[in-house]
């Protein structure tokens, strides 16, 4: 997964209709961490 | 550092050119500079080379006029180069070379551990960043910048994609693996199927018996009949070929008449012939084990129809047979209609109930399943099956018998004695009447006749060899086994081969139901028994957590790859908000989308210089035009200076987050900016330099008086 937008003054997703949690996931999968860790942290924010 | 070579080979028809650096000479000190020159002083083609070396034509957002410098300079020159960007110790972090003039071969490397290693575009692409950029046309290009935000939508959507992918795979592996639900339900399918394939086994068993006795009786019944008559074809024609009429010939002036006359004749004794056979074969039925079958084996069969079409004489007592006949098969129709009527009553009923069945039709409860019903129906219905048959077939005899005395009548009363007359009038005794040409018809058609009877003897004398049934067993099966072949005693020739293909395909649709129930069985306990032996999924309890997940990265990819992009496209070409009384729902959602995209816009520009004050900005809003600065002031877009907007546009680039990539910045003909308008770039180059993103910062400007190379 490749990684954008994650200048903390200048990211898109900061200026679109999304929820926190939306925000929140979209950083995290573009974080470059690995699928592993990603779907760990998915489940824990789901469950 | 920049570290540079090149040779460049021009053909200009009248003469090779070559091209070396030269004013602006090999190395740049510093990797960041402000490079100004007059015409053809060399700054624009060291660019040039940089961005070719470093993937430049790859880049989709490469402005046009680049593009096609970089594509004619690589094209239709021959060109040899080598670039080497150094850190201040002099330690090579990139490279790019070509080091043959006949190829467009251009290899890359960049540093790793102290070592230079080759780098491919995936690789470049994903570790570094060229901006290239020649401001032209800047107001446009600021509308430009919209595009980057269709550039992360869509790689949010694909981020969003493959962690859905991701998340499926998983899905899929705890399905896959010992998932309790599938096992419980694939156990009791396993159960129904069991219980179905002894259902099915026990209909193919009963199928292959009844197809047994069926063909044990059926093939030589059938391979005997043919025999027989092929046995009678042979006769008829012997007794033809020895008949006085074939010997004769027709003369005379009034043959004409007569001709026509015996023609039809000839043509109703064939169709009485046709009723007789068709009566026949229904009547060995019907009068099967009868009181009375043998009239049949005697007064019936011994009608003779050579004597009749040769002497033109109806046989003695022929219509009193048929009559005497035909009271007998009335009386057995009285007797098996009720049986007939009764059956065509239950297959109504039957047709009813399986109609109902099909379109689900509510019923009244009879204490058993409607299917359950429709199968005491069928019973009672078989029951009455040979008998339904027999009035069935009595009913058909009934008819031949009647068309067959009409015929007779006509012969008898009209036709005959016409041919009589005319006979006489011609010369000729009725003995020698019948011309050539119809005793060769009559040949031909026995001829053609036999040749289908004799296919017909092949065929069943296979059939016998194939099914290892006797030429004679029916004989057998009759005397030993009659209760199963009893109901095919009242079939015709006809029906008795209709059932035995219908039977056959039977056998063979049973078994393969069998076969496919046995595979299935097989292949679902295979699945069961892989499931038992895996083991439990890391999140099989999870599993609930793990479909909430899926639906949720759909949802929200769906929404960056259709809802937001439709809105962007929307925006870039500035249509305006939706109706908000017609439509407020969409009109609110839109608003939203546009208002961040514009303040996404401001953001990203920062501060900008207009006339001589500089202003914070707010939004660029693309569809009014107008940028809002943080005091509340509107400047049009339109309205800036040239020199602005490019130093502006610029900014942009470099204020764009590239995740960290390093970059190589390389801005061309940037000559509408002032001083003022130059120094937020240059800060912004600086600034870079400083946090160790950029690489490289060359920003080209022409200057007539000389080359001035200026570090940044």
């Amino acid at each position: 997964m490749s990684s954008m937008g994650n200048n903390s003054k200048n990211k898109i997703i900061d200026y679109l209709p999304l929820e926190n949690l939306d925000r929140e996931i979209i950083d995290f999968l573009s974080s470059g961490k690995p699928e592993e860790e990603i779907i760990e942290f998915l489940i824990k924010r789901f469950q | 550092m920049i570290d540079f070579d090149y040779e460049i080979e021009r053909d200009e028809s009248d003469e090779i050119r070559r091209y070396f650096p030269d004013k602006i000479a090999s190395p740049l000190k510093s990797s960041t500079a402000y490079i100004e020159g007059p015409n053809s002083s060399g700054k624009s083609t060291l660019l040039h080379l940089i961005a070719l070396g470093f993937y430049g034509l790859d880049d989709e957002n490469l402005a046009r006029p680049l593009r096609e410098k970089l594509e004619d300079l690589i094209n239709n020159d021959k060109i040899i180069f080598d670039v080497k960007i150094k850190n201040k110790n002099g330690n090579t972090l990139l490279q790019t070379k070509k080091n043959d003039k006949e190829n467009n071969n251009i290899t890359t490397y960049r540093e790793i551990e102290g070592d230079l290693e080759e780098m491919n575009r995936d690789t470049f692409k994903e570790n570094y960043k060229l901006i290239y950029d020649i401001p032209d046309n800047p107001t446009q290009r600021i509308e430009k910048i919209a595009d980057e935000v269709g550039d992360h939508q869509k790689d949010i959507a694909d981020n969003l994609s493959n962690c859905n992918t991701y998340v499926r795979d998983i899905l899929a592996d705890i399905t896959e693996g010992r998932d309790p639900n599938r096992m419980a339900k694939l156990q009791t399918s396993i159960e129904g199927q069991k219980s179905n394939l002894i259902i099915l086994k026990n209909q193919m068993v009963k199928n292959n018996q009844e197809f047994e006795a069926l063909s044990k009786y059926a093939y030589p019944s059938l391979l005997q009949y043919y025999v027989g008559e092929l046995s009678g074809i042979d006769s008829e024609m012997s007794r033809i070929k020895a008949s006085v009429a074939s010997k004769r010939k027709a003369k005379g002036s009034s043959k004409n008449k007569y001709d026509d006359a015996l023609k039809t004749v000839h043509e109703i004794i064939r169709k009485a012939q046709r009723e007789y056979q068709e009566a026949s074969a229904y009547l060995k039925t019907v009068l099967k084990e009868d009181t009375n079958e043998g009239i049949f084996n005697s007064e019936w069969s011994n009608i003779d129809f050579v004597e009749i079409r040769t002497q033109y004489r109806l046989p003695e007592n022929f219509t009193k047979t048929i009559e005497k006949i035909s009271k007998i098969v009335k009386k057995i129709l009285d007797e098996n209609k009720l049986a007939e009527q009764t059956s065509n009553v239950y297959s109504q009923i039957i047709d009813t109930l399986k109609e109902a069945t099909h379109n689900k039709i509510r019923m009244p409860k009879i204490g058993i399943t409607l299917n359950d019903f429709i199968g005491r129906i069928e019973t009672l219905k078989k029951e009455n099956e040979t008998q339904t048959l027999i009035a069935k077939n009595a009913k058909n005899t009934i008819k031949h018998l009647d068309d067959l005395t009409i015929y007779i009548h006509h012969l008898k009363f009209e036709h005959f004695p016409n041919l009589l007359r005319l006979s006489e009038k011609v010369g000729k005794g009725m003995q020698s009447n019948t011309g050539d040409a119809e005793i060769l018809r009559m040949e031909q058609g026995l001829l053609l006749k036999r040749r289908k009877v004799k296919a017909k003897i092949e065929d069943y004398k296979h059939k016998c060899a194939k099914y290892e049934v006797s030429e004679f067993e029916h004989t057998k099966m009759i005397r030993e086994n009659k209760n199963k072949v009893e109901k095919f005693l009242a079939y015709t020739e006809e029906q008795l081969s209709e059932e035995l293909e219908y039977s056959e395909e039977e056998v063979k649709k049973s078994k393969s139901h069998y076969t496919l129930s046995k595979l299935r069985i097989e292949r679902d306990e295979e699945v069961l028994n892989r499931l038992e032996n895996k083991k439990p999924h890391k999140y099989e309890s999870k599993i609930k957590t793990i479909e909430e997940i899926m639906n949720y990265l759909e949802y929200l990819e769906r929404k960056f790859r259709h809802t937001f992009n439709k809105a962007l496209t929307n925006y870039k070409n500035k249509t305006q908000l939706p109706n908000k009384s017609n439509f407020p729902e969409e009109y609110e959602n839109t608003r939203i989308y546009y208002d961040g995209v514009s303040k996404y816009l401001g953001a990203k520009l920062g501060t900008i210089r207009h006339i001589d004050g500089e202003y914070n900005v707010k939004k660029v809003n693309l569809v009014s035009g107008n940028v809002t600065t943080e005091s509340g002031k509107k400047i049009r877009l339109r309205a800036m200076g040239t020199g602005q907007t490019q130093s502006t546009y610029l900014q942009s680039k470099l204020k764009t987050d590239y995740g960290g990539r390093k970059l190589i910045v390389m801005f061309d003909e940037v000559g509408m900016m002032d001083d003022n308008s130059m120094e937020p770039i240059k800060d912004l180059i600086r600034k870079l330099k400083k946090e160790g993103t950029l690489l490289v910062g060359l920003v080209v400007q022409r200057l007539d008086s000389g080359v001035k190379i200026t570090p940044i």
